[in-house]
């Protein structure tokens, strides 16, 4: 009985800590990222990390994100005589939902796991170390172009993967089911907002600074060898792929009520 | 892909990422300011019925332009369009208020009016505005006009009872008949031309009485008529008697002169049927027959009056002390109005009855009576358990107490009666429909006296309410 009320205390000082720290790196990658000049070699490079090498397997999502939701919402307005709204229907959730989530999703997959590696690496290998011997600011040099990179990154990706999930409904819409091209287009301009996209894109931007923090916090504070890069790889996506998923709720109910 | 710098490759990106925003914003409509301005028109509305900002504004179908804003302008509402610069507008432009698609989404439609007028320019007002039709005001209108009917018919009930005006009425029939006798012979000769005038005569009264039916001008109208009836109906019959009178003898003096009259009447009727001349045009219009048939949609809406009758059920069991047993007792109440109501029951007594052969009758009453409240007094009348009765109410508190006095059974038919039956009593409301009884029955009469104790509930019958809706309308 003791034990379990000690494991769970354990639990709780872990994962406070662990959300206090992420805090804390978060505070300290803002002071340094106001501080000019930036690493501007190094953000680019990991904005073509982030952004242009996921572009392809974002697309890939999204194109068939869209036209599976198309084909379920065709088949199911077909009952009630709503095949018309489809492309209103899958713009709409792309925008607002699909677009941000499966792209924050797939960059904490690709980019996440591997900010986390890397710096785990480097931890392990005490590279880290040997930055801070070198009088470099290791968050200033490592992380604040990954937190840039990840911010303005995943808003341009997400807006690709919208209108890639757009054009995929409407590959299934009219060339599949034959509808009009005219009505799937009208429909899909005439409901969207403006406010659908540039919310969807505000999400997209906190997705990619929380995948950035977290993959680096987890890749930061690697110990443990080999292994432990492993562990924090894992803990990196599994994080960010959470954080993502429950923090959309309460982004959503902020921006979208 | 070497020989690209990182930098080149996410610039590239970057445009295009930009570039789709961009495409995508602009088909969203949310770059509106990036358009061609257009201009800027005014409507007076007095219900914009579910119109909104960003709503779509359409000619003949086609979009042209959007509702820019919707303010409250003395208690109408003023909506400003942004209509596209190649549209068009004349003075005698109309606008209405439409619903589309499979949910309802509303729009404005507008009908751009005659090139003959002139054009309306940025910050004009459309001053034609077709509302719309609300039907709890046409239910109104329709309330107020059978009102106004009901009053109608009754002064002439009042006119036409009296023994002077059924006189008179009868002198002016007699009257009428020896016109109609002297017309014959005068006419005879015109039989065709009358005839037609006739189908001319009925066509215009069909189409007037259209008219009158839907107009709530006519309705005021009708309601003045009656009111002058009212006050001088009689002195109006004697007055037509007398005019009636002088007319035969005109009519007899001048023969040829009637016949004339005849034929223009004919040529008259005949310009209205075939749609000439203003009263013609407003006859022959079909616009009266369709707010007619609209104003008949917002008469199922006088329904609502049901919602003012209410219907009360009521159970109560009582114990009684003399004679030991149970009362069982049923009621409906029927409450047209908040003072009058009508209560009949049915109940199952101990105290059986003196039949006429001496034999105790079955223990099955019925009560029925009607009732009026006075503030919180209540008087009824009528029969109680079978025979004539009267009682009175009192109640406090929002009615959860209720003091009761009846007497009944004037002529002492209760067994070993001496005395009317006299049952004063309380009911107090436990809760919103369960209440408790106790009270002293049959106070008078020193064998049958005794005390009672009990419990009811009491509730508001909404189906049944509408039952009785339904069957009154029936008939």
């Amino acid at each position: 009985m003791i034990k379990l009320i000690e494991t769970l205390g354990r639990t709780l000082i872990g994962f406070s800590g662990e959300l206090g720290r992420i805090v804390l790196l978060l505070l300290a990658t803002v002071r340094q990222a106001l501080m000019p000049p930036l690493e501007l070699r190094n953000t680019f490079y990991q904005m073509l990390e982030i952004g242009v090498r996921s572009l392809p397997v974002v697309v890939v999502t999204a194109i068939f994100t869209g036209m599976v939701f198309a084909l379920q919402t065709y088949t199911g307005f077909k009952r009630f005589g709503a095949e018309s709204v489809v492309g209103t229907v899958v713009a709409l959730s792309m925008t607002r939902e699909l677009g941000p989530v499966l792209t924050g999703l797939i960059v904490a997959g690709r980019a996440g796991a591997a900010m986390a590696a890397e710096l785990g690496t480097m931890r392990v290998t005490e590279q880290i170390d040997a930055l801070e011997t070198l009088a470099t600011n290791p968050v200033r040099y490592l992380i604040v172009p990954r937190f840039f990179a990840g911010m303005i990154m995943l808003p341009a990706v997400t807006i690709v993967a919208d209108i890639i999930g757009i054009i995929g409904g409407y590959i299934v819409t009219v060339g599949l089911f034959k509808t009009s091209s005219v009505v799937y287009w009208k429909r899909t301009w005439d409901f969207l907002v403006a406010s659908d996209i540039y919310n969807g894109l505000i999400k997209a931007c906190f997705f990619g600074a929380s995948i950035a923090i977290i993959s680096c916090y987890k890749g930061f504070y690697t110990s443990g060898g080999a292994e432990g890069v492993g562990k924090a790889t894992t803990g990196a996506v599994v994080l960010s792929s959470m954080t993502i998923l429950i923090s959309d709720y309460f982004l959503s109910n902020w921006l979208f009520r | 892909m070497t020989g690209i710098s990182t930098e080149i490759k996410v610039g590239i990106f970057a445009i295009f990422a930009i570039a789709v925003l961009g495409f995508m914003t602009f088909r969203a409509g949310g770059l509106e300011w990036a358009k061609t301005r257009g201009y800027a028109v005014n409507i007076l509305f007095n219900n914009t019925a579910g119109l909104d900002e960003k709503t779509k504004v359409k000619v003949a179908g086609i979009d042209a332009g959007v509702i820019e804003g919707i303010d409250l302008v003395k208690g109408r509402a003023r909506v400003r369009l942004r209509l596209d610069k190649d549209i068009v507008l004349y003075k005698n432009a109309t606008a209405s208020i439409k619903s589309s698609g499979l949910l309802g989404d509303k729009f404005l439609s507008i009908n751009i009016g005659t090139q003959d007028q002139p054009q309306l320019k940025d910050g004009d007002t459309i001053e034609n505005v077709r509302e719309v039709i609300d039907i709890d005001d046409l239910a109104l209108h329709f309330l107020r006009f059978a009102q106004n009917f009901s009053d109608l018919t009754a002064s002439l009930n009042d006119i036409l009872g009296s023994e002077e005006s059924k006189e008179s009425v009868k002198q002016s029939i007699r009257n009428l008949k020896d016109i109609t006798d002297s017309l014959r012979l005068g006419i005879d000769v015109n039989d065709l031309k009358l005839r037609k005038t006739l189908d001319n005569i009925s066509s215009l009264t069909g189409s007037l009485s259209r008219l009158v039916d839907g107009s709530s001008h006519a309705v005021a109208n009708i309601s003045d008529f009656s009111g002058t009836l009212k006050t001088s109906g009689t002195d109006l019959v004697l007055d037509l008697n007398k005019a009636v009178r002088e007319f035969r003898e005109i009519v007899e003096e001048n023969r040829p002169a009637v016949k004339s009259a005849v034929a223009s009447l004919d040529s008259i009727t005949g310009t209205i049927n075939r749609g000439e001349g203003s009263i013609g045009k407003l006859v022959r219009d079909d616009k009266l027959y369709d707010s007619v048939s609209k104003a008949a949609e917002g008469l199922n809406r006088t329904l609502s009056t049901i919602d003012r009758f209410r219907t009360f059920i009521t159970f109560q069991a009582d114990y009684l002390t003399k004679p030991k047993g149970t009362k069982g007792q049923f009621y409906l109440t029927l409450q047209p109005s908040a003072e009058n109501y009508y209560v009949f029951g049915v109940v199952a007594d101990p105290a059986g009855k003196t039949g006429p052969g001496g034999e105790l009758s079955n223990r099955v009453e019925f009560t029925a009576h009607l009732a009026r409240r006075f503030g919180n007094a209540a008087l009824r009348l009528g029969v109680t358990e079978n025979t004539f009765g009267a009682g009175g109410d009192y109640f406090m508190d929002k009615d959860r107490w209720k003091i009761s006095a009846d007497v009944w059974d004037f002529s002492k038919n209760e067994e070993q009666a001496k005395r009317p039956h006299v049952k004063v009593g309380m009911n107090y409301f436990v809760f919103k429909d369960i209440f408790l009884s106790a009270g002293m029955d049959n106070i008078l009469n020193k064998k049958g006296r005794g005390g009672y104790l009990g419990v009811g509930v009491r509730f508001e019958d909404e189906d049944f309410k509408y039952l009785l809706g339904s069957m009154s309308l029936a008939k």
